[in-house]
């Protein structure tokens, strides 16, 4: 009895616990979570099986995280499908509408920039250095036709907007004189400036010295250079165009600059003479071509300014200066110079340009070397004129 | 006797249940198959990466957003502006005084682009009046073609007009097409002439808001071209900034009847810019017919076929290239070579030096694979053995 009892107790006990324990494994067989992704057998939604908050079981707690976790995702897509694609910088919008030559679209992205202020112009200034890298880009952003209309339909309508960004570019690029960006600063700023008419002071001072400091560091671009200093009526001061004169062993731009020191008066005649006294080297092209624009200036009357260099001490100038000298009418009165510069053994070529020139400019000179060609010493010279003379003898003789 | 002892029986059973239990719990039955710890914890994270991505791209959005709202109101697609009226209007000129169109003339005589462009701004402020003394200086300047050449081609008074064209669409919409409608019958002016460089770029800009100027524009360029007027290349590429590409028999027939480099060069060029099936066709027809008449010309030809990219390309150059023909072998494969092309393109240079083409037309070709194709080159260089001649390898190797 005793024993009887204890087991129904025990059964009961048993029982009862075991109802306990079993009772939430049963209820979450019925809940339990899908053991993967394409386990689930349906798509019930987040919603419906929501948990109460509070008292939530950890299955219905997995279950909500990963509605949460789909919900969100499926957000994000959406939000990014809406909004600006986020790796594109302005630069690459930029070179893509200059790849499609899409002059609206570069119109409407530089605006952006230009309205941006500072920020704009750091980004603008980047892509012009981009495509200046390429150099084909920079030729299609300056040439074709679409994307320069767009570009000046930004200069017509943002004026100020358009001086700020030259002043920024200005600054920025002083550093990188060979920079496509600067040959385009010195095309395209004074025509701006003069269009708008003292309305950027400040601007335009800014060129003229941004141009004194290109010249000193040695002007690339010069002859761009020089088109701006004429449309800004600028005379930069002398003594800034020198060291592009002085740089012997680049002479491309001593043309431009001795051109432009020829136009400046006394100040720079003065600066031109230095220059040959400085180098005493006849024989350079540009020395060669400053004493001819002496000779020149004093044959139009200047008198006396060729004299110290025909009888210049250095022979080299001497000779080069004489040489131009004679390729101006001269009378019998210079016919020892004519002599002296024969006998200076000078080279072939300039024997014949020289007699040349004396033949047609000063014949009275050439008449008298042929008459007596023995007066000139230099062989061949000699052999020159007896020929010259024999030939117009024979000339002569036919003709009588 | 074995008498079970029940209290033993009874924690067997227990433990039974509780193990039975124990192993069914919700837990260790998620544990089991997923290792739920773990997956929350990469779900709370996943999701907390997710919303701040979200939040990201929220405030990114309302970054753009204001942006787009403050753009200026006139940056906005106006609306079409119909010029036909003033097109066809006709009018009579010559009633604007002598004293307005000398003080307009004298502007230009002085290159102040600047005075004239707000003179022109101000009367075209005034409406039919001003519009009407606009096309008088127009025509005034027609008849001192110095002036008219002065005024769009000193480059300071070509940029003040650009303003002029920038600051007053509509006006110089309605200008251009009033003067375009009254010298129509007058095939050459200068004006013309640049008002057919200008405003295929401006209508292009504008896409669609000026379709009366723009379709005249096309009708003239067919007109034209029709008419047999020789600047060519003026009205295609007039046409080709609008979007224009006049029927294409008109191209073909002008082909065939062009007999100088100027025409042959605008027509090709034209051609090579349609890029469509038609037009490959019409400059193989070309090619074929004048290989030995007109050399330059079938030159360009071949080249702008090579550039073209319409598959009927690869037909025409085969067939020009397998022929017996050196002339026409050596020109053909020139012209192919004449653009960039990879290196699966080297056996084709291979047989042309191995062919028995004229040593100069070779080395013609060499050279250009130097400028042109220097990857090919090196490939030829590394199998130089497979070439034939032994000038023709020292030639590659040099």
């Amino acid at each position: 009895m005793r024993y009887q009892r204890a087991h129904f107790i025990a059964r009961a006990l048993i029982f009862v616990g075991a109802a306990l324990l079993l009772f939430p494994a049963a209820s979450c067989r019925r809940k339990a979570p899908p053991a993967g992704p394409g386990a689930t057998g349906g798509d019930g939604s987040a919603a419906q099986e929501a948990p109460p908050p509070g008292k939530v079981p950890a299955s219905a707690e997995l279950e909500a995280l990963r509605a949460r976790e789909k919900e969100l995702t499926a957000l994000l897509a959406d939000l990014e499908a809406k909004g600006p694609p986020a790796a594109k910088t302005a630069r690459e919008t930029l070179m893509g509408h200059l790849g499609s030559f899409d002059g609206r679209g570069m119109y409407e992205t530089m605006r952006e920039l230009l309205l941006k202020g500072e920020e704009g112009y750091r980004e603008l200034l980047g892509f012009f250095i981009a495509c200046d890298e390429k150099h084909d880009k920079i030729l299609i952003l300056t040439h074709d036709s679409r994307l320069v209309y767009a570009m000046l339909r930004l200069v017509a309508l943002y004026p100020g907007k358009t001086a700020e960004l030259c002043d920024y570019l200005i600054r920025n690029t002083r550093d990188i004189p060979g920079s496509f960006i600067r040959r385009e600063i010195y095309n395209f700023l004074p025509v701006f400036l003069n269009y708008h008419r003292g309305k950027y002071p400040e601007l335009r001072q800014l060129l003229k010295e941004d141009i004194v400091f290109q010249l000193k560091k040695g002007g690339q671009y010069l002859y761009k250079v020089t088109l701006a200093m004429r449309d800004l009526q600028f005379k930069p001061p002398i003594e800034s165009m020198l060291p592009i004169l002085y740089n012997l062993e680049d002479s491309t731009s001593h043309g431009i600059v001795i051109a432009h020191l020829a136009g400046r008066g006394d100040a720079g005649l003065q600066a031109l003479i230095k220059f040959v006294e400085d180098t005493g080297d006849g024989a350079h092209r540009s020395v060669g071509q400053v004493l001819r624009h002496i000779v020149d200036l004093d044959a139009l009357g200047r008198k006396g300014l060729a004299r110290p260099f025909l009888e210049h001490a250095n022979p080299g100038i001497r000779q080069t200066a004489t040489f131009y000298y004679f390729r101006h009418p001269r009378e019998l009165a210079d016919l020892e110079r004519a002599l002296g510069y024969l006998d200076s053994g000078i080279t072939g070529a300039q024997q014949s340009l020289v007699l040349g020139s004396l033949k047609r400019k000063s014949p009275v000179i050439y008449r008298a070397l042929l008459e007596d060609p023995a007066r000139v010493t230099d062989e061949k010279v000699r052999a020159r004129l007896e020929k010259a003379a024999l030939k117009l003898k024979k000339e002569v003789g036919d003709d009588s | 006797m074995t008498v079970e002892n029940p209290v033993r029986k009874m924690g067997l059973i227990f433990t039974v249940v509780l193990a039975l239990a124990v192993l069914c719990s919700p837990r260790l039955l998620i544990r089991a198959q997923e290792l739920p710890a773990e997956e929350l914890d990469r779900l709370e994270a996943r999701i907390k990466s997710l919303e701040e991505a979200v939040e990201k791209q929220r405030e990114r959005l309302a970054a753009v957003e204001p942006t787009v709202q403050e753009a200026p109101a006139e940056e906005k697609l106006p609306e079409v502006f119909s010029t036909a009226a003033w097109a066809n209007a006709g009018g009579a000129p010559g009633v604007t005084p002598k004293e307005t169109i000398d003080n307009l003339l004298e502007f230009v005589v002085r290159a102040d682009g600047a005075g004239l462009v707000r003179e022109m701004e101000k009367l075209m402020s005034e409406g039919d009046k001003g519009h009407a003394a606009l096309q008088d200086f127009l025509h005034a300047l027609d008849k001192n073609a110095e002036l008219g050449k002065k005024l769009a081609g000193r480059y300071d008074l070509a940029f003040a007009l650009t303003h002029l064209a920038m600051r007053q669409e509509e006006g110089l919409a309605r200008m251009a097409h009033s003067y375009l409608g009254a010298t129509g019958k007058t095939t050459r002016t200068v004006l013309r002439g640049y008002l057919h460089n200008f405003l295929p770029v401006f209508l292009r800009f504008h896409a669609g808001r000026f379709p009366d100027l723009e379709q005249d524009l096309r009708e003239e360029i067919l007109r034209l071209l029709l008419a047999g007027d020789k600047r060519l290349r003026l009205l295609f590429e007039a046409g080709e900034a609008l979007g224009y590409f006049p029927p294409v028999e008109i191209v073909k027939r002008r082909l065939a009847a062009a007999t100088d480099f100027q025409e042959h060069s605008a027509l090709i060029s034209h051609l090579g810019v349609r890029n469509d099936k038609e037009s490959v066709r019409i400059l193989r027809g070309f090619v074929v017919k004048n290989m030995r008449i007109y050399g330059g010309a079938v030159s360009q030809a071949l080249i702008t076929l090579a550039r073209m990219s319409d598959p009927e390309v690869e037909r025409v150059f085969r067939e020009l290239t397998w022929t017996k023909d050196a002339f026409i072998y050596a020109k053909a494969i020139r012209a192919y070579f004449a653009i960039s092309r990879h290196d699966g393109f080297t056996p084709e240079a291979r047989r042309y030096l191995n062919s028995r083409v004229s040593f100069s037309d070779k080395k013609l070709f060499i050279n250009q694979l130097r400028r042109v194709n220097p990857g090919i080159l090196e490939e030829l260089r590394a199998t130089v053995g497979q070439l034939s001649s032994q000038e023709v390898r020292d030639f590659v190797l040099k």
